[in-house]
């Protein structure tokens, strides 16, 4: 399994984060996301869990492709942005739900899948990034084919629970409209307040916290700084007819990168924190609704 | 014996001839031969010579006129017993009951036509009115005296001749009563016994004579005997229809069954008729699509030749009024899929609340389904008064450590004593080895490690055998339940049960326990050469367990299309199952399903306190709501021989819904209104019994007045009734002699022998 090249970097500065990890996590909740180091994987042998991650791999846009900047991607040949964090988030991310809830998961366990894989449906939760560049662009990130909106709606209506993350501005919030438009003609996609269930289920999340990209502290691009009121983050969803969430999506914010740079010494701790509590809410909110 | 006025011959076998003079019949004899002797003399010697036959002859006949001139002078009279005109009393009692409707007669003329025929039209009635002072009755399951034949109506929906005999009886006592005429198809049908009475009269020498009408065997009916209506554990509101259908002549016919909610036809299916005269049941099942009291009609198809039709019609109850939900407790150890589509499944029916105690990360809890900020707070309920509230405990993958000692024991009474079910929904932690909850399961708990290698290995995915998927296959049990009905229909519900997506994963434990039954297995592994249980069920003292052994249940919601309903349906129908068993704090019970007018109806109540021990310290009043919406309250009285159990009973005299309301006050009502009143309906219908076994019971009838010393008649000879009444002893009757001497058919005898006398003498030339 090759792994992207951001990988290797986040493996380069893992050691050197957890004694800053420890001193920035004085804050009791912070005490709680400290993680190990670069564990060896196979600790946790071979096991299928209860729980499976499963990140969804889906058509983009033509011109949100990344294949011209020399970066072969996984998967299809769409060559999107699906695999964005891969497998870092991921794996930390386990990581965390297996040390702070009862979900029986352990890091090992997590696939990508094409959301037209007939397997899709023997699981419960999906994640997807829909993560494209540049921000600001339009029609680059995903252009899901009619049988890819067909699974999807499909899986949600049994019961699955989608997660959709990391996609930032108004042209991507538009192009999210458009897509969910194409999966959900019929629906509305509504914004949540930290009111709802979703937000404390686990955790009591009072705010939507915005869990910053790697541009934010490592000033990638040099546009946009951390909370910068362009770029509120928001959560929007698509309810059942039972007014039970299927699908979040996460506008400006990236949960992803909150769990990818768990390790990483310069990124906010806060912001881990943030993107393991709200991750963690979604991930309880699909296994009891 | 039938007795009609004595003559000459009967009189003579009877004893009861003899001479008004007193001339003793020897002497009578002796004369006889003196007047043979004498006319032989007469004959010794004739003018004209006669042959010995002839002369024979002529001493005969003449001999025969003397002695018959003899017997008229010496006044033979026959001695009986008689009435005296006018000086007793006659009761007259006409069945008019339903069954008397019937037209099974010639021309088809119905059976109480017939009666009013014979009786007022053709003079029987005015007949016996010469002899006797009648009194007219008419009975059904009641007597009561009439003028005349236009108080006759044919609408009792029940037949009492006890009753009937009893009434009369108290109604003419102190009358001289020289007897009874009973005229009935001996159609009885109210679980008395008539021939007591009977007995009773005989006795008191009151001669009961019986008159039967109609068929004794009704050559072809097709007549609905019984209905009945009860809600399934099936998903939605489903009633089965049980339709108890009798016949006579019919044998491997196919008729139409249907049932109609007002002018709309609800459901219909086509039968065949078994042997007849055997009731055989035949299966509907009805949704009801309005939450209310449906009284909805019965209808079976119409055969040629058929003479009942009254009875291929029937009305019947369906409460579909929105209950209470009944509630679920549901203790789950970590997040799953089986968790989250339980739930799923629960909240799309009304008839079920489940409360759920999700137990999500260390120390951490999440409750959903609950009715209360407090409800499940402190986690597993800790005393009886808050389990008991629930009427079914779901523990999913829960540690045995989530409960100390005393909740492990009060889940056993809540089974036991409470009435509650248990499930065990996937693993099952060793440590529960020893505690109550080992006890509760329908199968033995066996530590992995006494089992073979091949089964351990766990629930999870993986190449193991016991993590690999498998189609699930049904016992004959399961194949049947109710628990798993996907369908109706047999073949439906197992091609569907085939079209279910494999589950993945079984939970290997011990033998299944003696007593549970199986419904579903798995199709390869076994154990001890016991196929591995996938879900298996036993009775617990007043309760019910289950235990699940997968945790993929929900394979058959995810790998399905999300309009199929399998897995809701199934979910649903498992978990009312071991729900409606559990008794409520108050319920009520009536003695019949359905009512007729004039039927008493006798309601028991049951009170449970809040412990669900029987509470005999309540005060029951009952709240009843005729068809009229007229109110009756009336007190419910404690039934000392039954614990927890108040009677109360009332007289139904109007066809339509009676709802009630049971309040109870004390102990038992003070909690929620749920435990302090009851509501319950019953519906009164046009009664079915007349027009069952309706055929003219001649045995009985004819018991009754051999027992009573009376006489049976077929209506067709009642004519003959008048002289056998006349001359049936009774305690009124008075010894008469009856005089022959002036019979007309003596003097046409004399007349007679006298011309032949004459004749023969002068074809003889005799002077």
């Amino acid at each position: 399994m090759e792994k992207p090249i951001k990988k290797y970097y986040a493996i380069s500065v893992l050691i050197a984060s957890i004694s800053g990890w420890l001193l920035v996590s004085s804050a009791a909740f912070a005490q709680v996301f400290q993680f190990g180091d670069n564990e060896d994987l196979s600790v946790y042998g071979n096991e299928i869990t209860d729980f499976t991650w499963m990140r969804g791999q889906y058509t983009n846009h033509a011109g949100g492709r990344r294949g011209g900047f020399g970066m072969r991607r996984r998967g299809n040949g769409n060559s999107g942005w699906w695999d964005t964090d891969y497998p870092d988030s991921d794996q930390n991310f386990l990581r965390g739900v297996q040390r702070y809830t009862n979900v029986d998961t352990n890091p090992r366990n997590y696939e990508y899948i094409e959301i037209t894989d007939p397997r899709l449906f023997e699981n419960i939760f999906l994640y997807m990034n829909w993560k494209r560049v540049p921000i600001g662009s339009s029609y680059s990130g995903p252009n899901f084919s009619p049988e890819e909106i067909e699974a999807l709606r499909e899986f949600m209506f049994r019961g699955g629970f989608v997660m959709v993350d990391d996609f930032w501005g108004k042209p991507h919030l538009d192009d999210m409209f458009m897509e969910m438009g194409k999966i959900f003609p019929d629906r509305e996609v509504v914004k949540l307040d930290t009111s709802h269930e979703v937000f404390h289920v686990f955790f009591d999340i009072d705010e939507v916290a915005q869990v910053p990209g790697r541009m934010v502290t490592w000033d990638f691009g040099g546009f946009m700084r951390l909370d910068d009121p362009s770029y509120p983050p928001e959560i929007y969803a698509v309810l059942d007819d039972d007014g039970r969430i299927m699908m979040v999506a996460n506008y400006n914010t990236d949960l992803g990168d909150g769990w990818e740079h768990t390790f990483y010494k310069d990124y906010p701790t806060k912001s881990t924190n943030d993107a393991y509590k709200i991750g963690i809410n979604f991930l309880i909110y699909a296994f009891s609704h | 014996m039938q007795y009609t006025q004595p003559n000459f011959i009967t009189a003579l076998e009877d004893g009861t001839f003899s001479f008004a003079y007193g001339i003793s019949p020897y002497i009578f004899v002796l004369l006889v031969i003196l007047i043979t002797a004498c006319v032989w003399f007469t004959y010794y010697k004739t003018t004209r010579p006669l042959s010995t036959p002839w002369k024979t002859f002529f001493i005969g006949v003449r001999s025969s006129v003397l002695i018959l001139i003899l017997f008229c002078l010496l006044r033979p009279v026959i001695t009986t017993l008689q009435i005296s005109p006018q000086e007793t009393y006659l009761g007259v009692l006409i069945d008019d009951s339903q069954s008397m409707s019937i037209e099974d007669l010639e021309n088809g003329e119905s059976r109480q036509s017939a009666v009013q025929r014979a009786l007022f039209e053709n003079g029987l009635l005015e007949e016996l009115s010469e002899s006797f002072q009648v009194r007219i009755f008419r009975f059904d399951k009641e007597a009561q005296r009439i003028a005349g034949s236009e108080e006759l109506n044919e609408e009792g929906t029940s037949s009492s001749l006890l009753q009937a005999l009893e009434y009369v009886d108290d109604q003419l006592s102190g009358l001289p009563l020289g007897g009874l005429v009973l005229i009935s198809d001996g159609a009885d049908n109210s679980d008395t016994d008539p021939l007591v009475k009977a007995q009773e009269f005989g006795a008191r020498q009151v001669p009961v004579f019986t008159i039967g009408v109609g068929q004794e065997d009704i050559p072809q009916d097709v007549g609905i005997v019984d209905v009945s209506a009860a809600k399934t554990v099936l998903a939605g509101s489903v009633f089965s229809i049980q339709v108890a259908i009798n016949h006579k002549g019919y044998e491997g016919q196919e008729i139409e069954i249907s049932v109609m909610d007002g002018d709309n036809e609800v459901v219909s299916d086509i039968v065949t008729l078994g042997p007849e005269g055997v009731a055989r049941r035949y299966d509907l099942e009805i949704t009801p699509q309005r939450p209310e009291l449906i009284v909805y009609d019965l209808n079976v198809e119409l055969q040629q030749g058929e003479i009942i039709h009254e009875n291929n019609s029937y009305s019947f109850l369906v409460d579909n009024t929105e209950k209470e939900a009944l509630d679920v407790l549901y203790i789950e150890g970590h997040p799953r899929n089986e968790y989250k589509f339980i739930r799923r499944a629960v909240e799309g029916d009304s008839s079920l609340r489940m409360a759920t105690y999700l137990q999500t990360g260390p120390e951490k809890f999440y409750r959903q389904g609950i009715e209360s900020a407090t409800e499940l707070s402190g986690g597993f309920p800790e005393d009886r008064e808050a389990l008991y509230q629930y009427e079914a405990i779901v523990l999913g993958d829960i540690e045995s450590g989530f409960f100390d000692a005393d909740q492990l024991q009060m889940i056993e009474d809540f089974v036991a004593e409470r009435g509650g079910g248990l499930l065990m929904s996937g693993m099952v932690d060793e440590e529960f080895i020893g505690t109550p909850v080992a006890d509760i399961l329908p199968i033995t708990l066996v530590e992995e490690g006494f089992l073979p290698a091949h089964l351990r290995g766990g629930i999870r995915r993986g190449d193991h055998p016991t993590g690999e998927l498998y189609y699930p296959r049904l016992t004959n049990s399961g194949e049947f339940s109710p628990l798993l009905r996907l369908s109706a229909d047999d073949s439906e519900n197992l091609a569907l049960w085939r079209q279910l997506p494999e589950l993945q994963g079984v939970f290997v434990t011990g033998r299944v326990k003696p007593g549970a039954t199986v419904l579903i297995e798995h199709p390869l592994l076994q154990y001890q050469n016991q196929a591995l249980p996938i879900l298996v069920s036993q009775r617990y003292g007043s309760g019910r367990s289950m235990a699940i052994t997968t945790a993929s249940s929900w394979r058959w919601q995810m790998m399905l299309p999300s309009v199929d309903e399998s897995h809701e349906i199934l979910w649903r129908q498992l978990l009312r199952w071991l729900t409606v068993s559990a008794p409520e704090r108050i319920s009520i019970e009536f003695d019949r399903e359905f009512y007729n007018v004039g039927d008493v109806v006798n309601v028991k109540a049951t009170v449970l306190n809040d412990e669900y021990e029987a509470d005999n310290d309540a005060t029951l009043w009952m709240q009843t709501e005729d068809p009229l919406a007229q109110f009756t309250d009336t007190p419910m009285e404690w039934d000392i021989e039954e614990d927890g159990v108040y009677r109360s009973s009332f007289e139904v005299v109007d066809e339509g819904v009676y709802n009630l309301l049971v309040d109870v006050a004390s102990s038992a009502g003070e909690a929620s209104s749920s435990a302090s009143e009851k509501r319950a309906a019953f519906v009164v219908t046009p009664s079915l019994r007349e027009y069952t076994n309706a055929g003219l019971d001649k045995g009985l009838l004819g018991r009754i007045s051999e027992a009573s010393g009376g006489s049976y008649f077929d209506l067709e000879s009642a004519s003959a009734l008048s002289d056998a009444i006349e001359f049936t002893p009774n305690a009124y009757s008075r010894e008469v002699q009856i005089d022959l001497w002036d019979r007309p058919w003596l003097l046409a005898l004399l007349i007679l022998l006298l011309c032949i006398d004459w004749i023969t003498r002068r074809i003889k030339g005799l002077s």
